[in-house]
């Protein structure tokens, strides 16, 4: 393979390592939060509990996360000089921002997490919802400099030289409302669905105490109230992204859906195979106007097709697939928390709670959501191929002239199976051998211990 | 000063921070180890207690300079990023390894053992990769034209000077660390830990400031230029060394007796409260620190506050002679400055950025860090465990 294929190889292993970390940091804050907040108002200790438990994790989480996003950032430097040269020039405000927003992550964080008794329940909701809030702007902020990749803005050209930059207007470019939105949404809805696959899997357990299947279910009705109304706006939010990119992108979108010709009442293919030489999509179920309906709103708008633009400015036709698996993951657990509630709601004077084959398809949806997020993150960076940033520049001009790169790539693969191993196992190890405990007297509230090491993580 | 040097006082004072950060953060972890490997096990609880909490702060610093650079100088951003893809490799491997294993470590016993090397050995080869950057940005070790750089790694690690700067680092690292560790076990009343530390930061700083003057000596005939503007400098250089003397002075000023362990509420000599509810103010020394120091902080306080000095006037001096060059002698701040828009709305964020961070940090740092429940060290080695400081 060639420099610069190894070259993205390397970013997107790193970039795809760490997105896993960093949507548990957007999201897991969120659910403690409700999990306090139910704590508190509903006077009910089994969700102080579940705070606690899944704060556990969440310290460990966040380790990799911070070291596989200073990875990032400083492998984008080493990587792809001439891009951040770039960056530097017009859109290094988020960069600079997000750096303070990791401060206080880092500070909100280790107040909720090693205040203790120190602080009141409430204090803790408060710190919690912080945390929230901080994490949420750093995902909107790095999102942001990935939108001015898509649709730059902020400047303007003269030769090759950027002029009159304008860095507010950089940061506001157009795709900036809907990709935060979508990016956003779619880390709660993946983090409440993999708590609420991880409490289905105990639920299916064989033997399982009377009580803690009380404490499981809890903790699976909140995340798949979460993961619902999150995945309702991640459909939303996903079909004005597609809208979006009819207006803005309009070749990545014929690259998604496999669309050769403009047309009017243009159909939405699922599945097939593009065929480049033969210029149409072989097989795969076709639905008539639809396409013209998801990127327009109307059955007779026009879409474009690839053909309108030159074949060397498409990116790999197979980014199909990538988009159609990431639909179908958010309809799949559309359907399943769907089914879930009519379950629920059926089921409300016995408290045996959701049939098993029901658990069994809500345990499907953690992986599945997590699967979902890499799949369009890499249909989004590869359907903007062959630009890095979009008509500036090219990632064959990006990529850094040093040798070397595929040694350093197998250093960093070989790295990343360390941390992922090393993460289970600790992860393991730790709940193994602190099983949920739901008879001891102050079992709701959080047993802290006063002298534990301050960590922060 | 124009624009583009403030861009680079700030770049410079990022650096300090993340550099006199970092010494502490490597060098309790080696410390740590050292103390554990020898049984001493209240001088590993002392290093221990120290790493854990500045981990994270420490690493965002080290995000920030990068992002400090390729705001206010692309042009430089893209000429380390090409530079230095191999060593900034290797230190984004160690830094990760270092940083999840320490949660490992502190999340599950099973790893404790390996952490401690871990961060043994992550703490001394980290500070070493990172000091490289120094000859290249003096031109060491940079070959080919504007645009087509590379870096002859052989070259670098051939150069006598290289090994200057490596030797420096480290232990100046390792002093620096050593210093405040023995702050910090004299805080908490951790008196044989706090004899070590002591004697260990007394040893190295002589050898660390020998070092210094060598890289000098070593710098090989292309870098005159550098040796001059280094001379130049003398004045900035001499107030390190008077800083450095002051903190031998204050450190001898300690030495008679270990410090008494804390008694609870014990007032502090002279009646001014500390910000410690723990600080003993110290065995009354012989020397001549006597008087106003003694009696407003204890003279090993001080002399980690001189020994920040010497580093933040060696740094200062070292920076002037360094400019206008970011990458002598091919960029100069001026050449690859951004664009002025850019670095005035940089400013404007980081103004806030900084007016809203620091009112949390200071709040955070009392909250954890003075108002903490009480902390018994392990007994020192063999002696008589010590009275829990109270508070
Ligand atoms: C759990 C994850 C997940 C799920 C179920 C969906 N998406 Fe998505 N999608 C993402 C996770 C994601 C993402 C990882 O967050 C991306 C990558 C870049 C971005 O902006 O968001 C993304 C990008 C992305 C884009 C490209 C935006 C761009 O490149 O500018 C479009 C058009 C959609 N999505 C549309 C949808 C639709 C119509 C969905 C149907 C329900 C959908 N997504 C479900
Ligand atoms: C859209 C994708 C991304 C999201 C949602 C995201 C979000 C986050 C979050 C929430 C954290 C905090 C750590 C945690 O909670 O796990 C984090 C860490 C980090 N991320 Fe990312 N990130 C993304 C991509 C990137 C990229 C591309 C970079 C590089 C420019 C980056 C740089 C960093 C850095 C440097 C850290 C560590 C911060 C520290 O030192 O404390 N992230 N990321
Ligand atoms: C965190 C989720 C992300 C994932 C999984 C991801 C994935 C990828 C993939 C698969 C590639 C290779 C594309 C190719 O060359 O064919 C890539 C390249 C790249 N990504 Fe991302 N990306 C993410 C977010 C980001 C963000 C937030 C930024 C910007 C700050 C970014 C910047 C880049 C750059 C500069 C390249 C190399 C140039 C290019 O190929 O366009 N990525 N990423």
């Amino acid at each position: 393979m060639s420099h610069l294929v190894w070259a993205r190889v390397l970013m997107a292993v790193s970039l795809g390592f760490h997105i896993v970390f960093a949507t548990f940091g957007v999201g897991v804050p969120l659910m403690i939060a409700l999990a306090e907040g139910a704590a508190l108002f509903r006077r009910d200790r089994a969700y102080a509990l579940l705070a606690q438990r899944w704060t556990r994790g969440f310290v460990v989480l966040l380790a990799a996360g911070v070291v596989s996003g200073t990875i990032v950032a400083v492998q984008l430097t080493l990587l792809w000089p001439r891009f951040m040269e770039l960056v530097g020039q017009v859109i290094s405000t988020p960069f600079l921002i997000e750096v303070f927003a990791f401060f206080l992550e880092a500070i909100f964080t280790a107040v909720y997490v090693y205040a203790g008794e120190r602080i009141s329940a409430r204090g803790r909701l408060v710190a919690a919802l912080l945390v929230t809030v901080v994490a949420g702007a750093s995902a909107v902020l790095i999102t942001d400099v990935n939108a001015f990749m898509n649709t730059p803005a902020g400047y303007d050209l003269a030769g090759n030289r950027l002029i009159h930059v304008r860095p507010w207007e950089a940061m506001l470019n157009p795709s900036f409302p809907t990709m935060v939105f979508h990016v956003l949404v779619t880390a709660y809805m993946t983090v409440a669905f993999v708590f609420a696959s991880i409490a289905a899997w105990n639920l299916l357990s064989v033997r399982i105490p009377s009580g803690a299947a009380a404490y499981h279910r809890k903790a699976m009705m909140l995340c798949l109230s979460v993961g619902g109304v999150m995945t309702v706006l991640t459909a939303i939010s996903g079909d004005l992204a597609g809208k979006f990119l009819a207006a803005h992108q309009p070749i990545k979108l014929a690259a998604a859906e496999g669309l050769f010709y403009t047309q009017t009442h243009a159909p939405l293919v699922i599945g097939g195979w593009p065929d480049p030489s033969g210029r149409h999509i072989v097989g795969g179920l076709a639905l008539p106007g639809w396409l013209s309906w998801l990127a327009t709103g109307r059955f007779g708008g026009t879409v474009q097709g690839l053909l309108d633009f030159p074949p060397d400015q498409w990116p790999p036709l197979y980014v199909h697939f990538l988009f159609d698996a990431m639909v179908a993951v958010g309809v799949w657990t559309l359907i399943v928390t769907v089914a879930a509630g009519v379950a629920a709601l059926r089921r409300r004077k016995r408290p045996s709670g959701l049939p098993g084959w029901l658990l069994g398809l809500v345990v499907s949806c953690g992986p599945l959501s997590v699967l979902g997020i890499e799949l369009g993150w890499v249909f989004d960076e590869i359907g903007r191929q062959p630009w890095t940033v979009t008509g500036l520049l090219r990632t064959a001009d990006a990529v850094t002239p040093t040798p070397g790169v595929p040694w350093i790539a197998a250093l960093f693969i070989a790295l990343y199976a360390v941390l992922a191993w090393g993460t289970v196992a600790v992860l393991r190890a730790y709940f193994r051998r602190h099983p949920l405990v739901l008879d001891r007297e102050n079992s709701g509230v959080p047993a802290r211990r006063p002298d534990e090491e301050l960590w922060l993580p | 000063m124009t624009e583009p040097v403030w861009a680079a006082t700030l770049l410079w004072a990022a650096i300090l921070v993340y550099a006199v950060g970092a010494s502490f953060d490597f060098g309790s972890g080696f410390w740590g180890w050292w103390e554990s490997r020898r049984g001493h096990r209240q001088g590993q609880w002392v290093a221990e207690r120290y790493v854990s909490p500045l981990w994270e702060v420490t690493n965002v610093f080290l995000v920030l300079i990068p992002v400090a650079l390729i705001g206010f100088f692309p042009a430089a951003a893209y000429a380390y990023g090409v530079l230095l893809l191999v060593p900034g490799s290797l230190i984004l491997i160690l830094l990760a390894i270092r940083g999840t294993f320490l949660v490992y470590g502190h999340t599950s016993q099973a790893q404790r053992r390996r952490t401690e090397v871990i961060a043994a050995w992550t703490g001394l080869l980290i500070p070493a990769l990172l000091v490289l950057v120094l000859p290249v940005s003096q031109g060491l070790g940079v070959r080919g034209a504007p645009d087509r750089w590379r870096l002859d790694l052989a070259g670098l690690l051939f150069e006598p000077a290289t090994y200057g700067f490596l030797g420096f680092g480290l232990t100046s690292e390792l002093f620096l660390s050593a210093l405040l560790l023995a702050d910090f076990a004299r805080v908490t009343g951790a008196s044989s830990a706090y004899r070590r530390y002591r004697r260990r930061a007394l040893i190295l700083g002589p050898i660390m400031f020998a070092l210094a003057a060598g890289v000098w000596a070593l710098l090989p005939p292309s870098q005159i230029w550098m040796q001059t503007r280094l001379l130049q400098n003398w004045p900035w250089f001499a107030a390190s060394f008077a800083c450095f003397l002051g903190v031998g002075l204050c450190l001898r000023a300690n030495s008679a007796a270990p410090p008494a362990p804390p008694g609870p509420q014990q007032p502090v000599a002279g009646g001014v409260s500390t910000k410690s509810p723990q600080k003993s103010p110290g065995p009354t020394p012989s020397g001549a620190i006597q008087g106003p120091l003694a009696s407003w902080k204890n003279p090993t306080r001080w002399a980690v506050i001189l020994a920040v000095f010497q580093y933040a006037f060696a740094h200062w001096g070292y920076g002037r002679a360094h400019l206008p060059y970011l990458l002598a002698p091919f960029l100069s701040v001026d050449s690859a400055f951004t664009d002025p828009a850019m670095f005035r709305t940089l400013l404007v964020v980081l103004l806030i950025g900084l007016a809203v961070f620091f009112p949390v940090f200071v709040w955070f740092w009392r909250f954890f860090m003075e108002d903490r429940n009480p902390a018994t060290p392990p007994a020192g080695d063999g002696q008589a465990a010590l009275d829990s400081p109270q508070d």
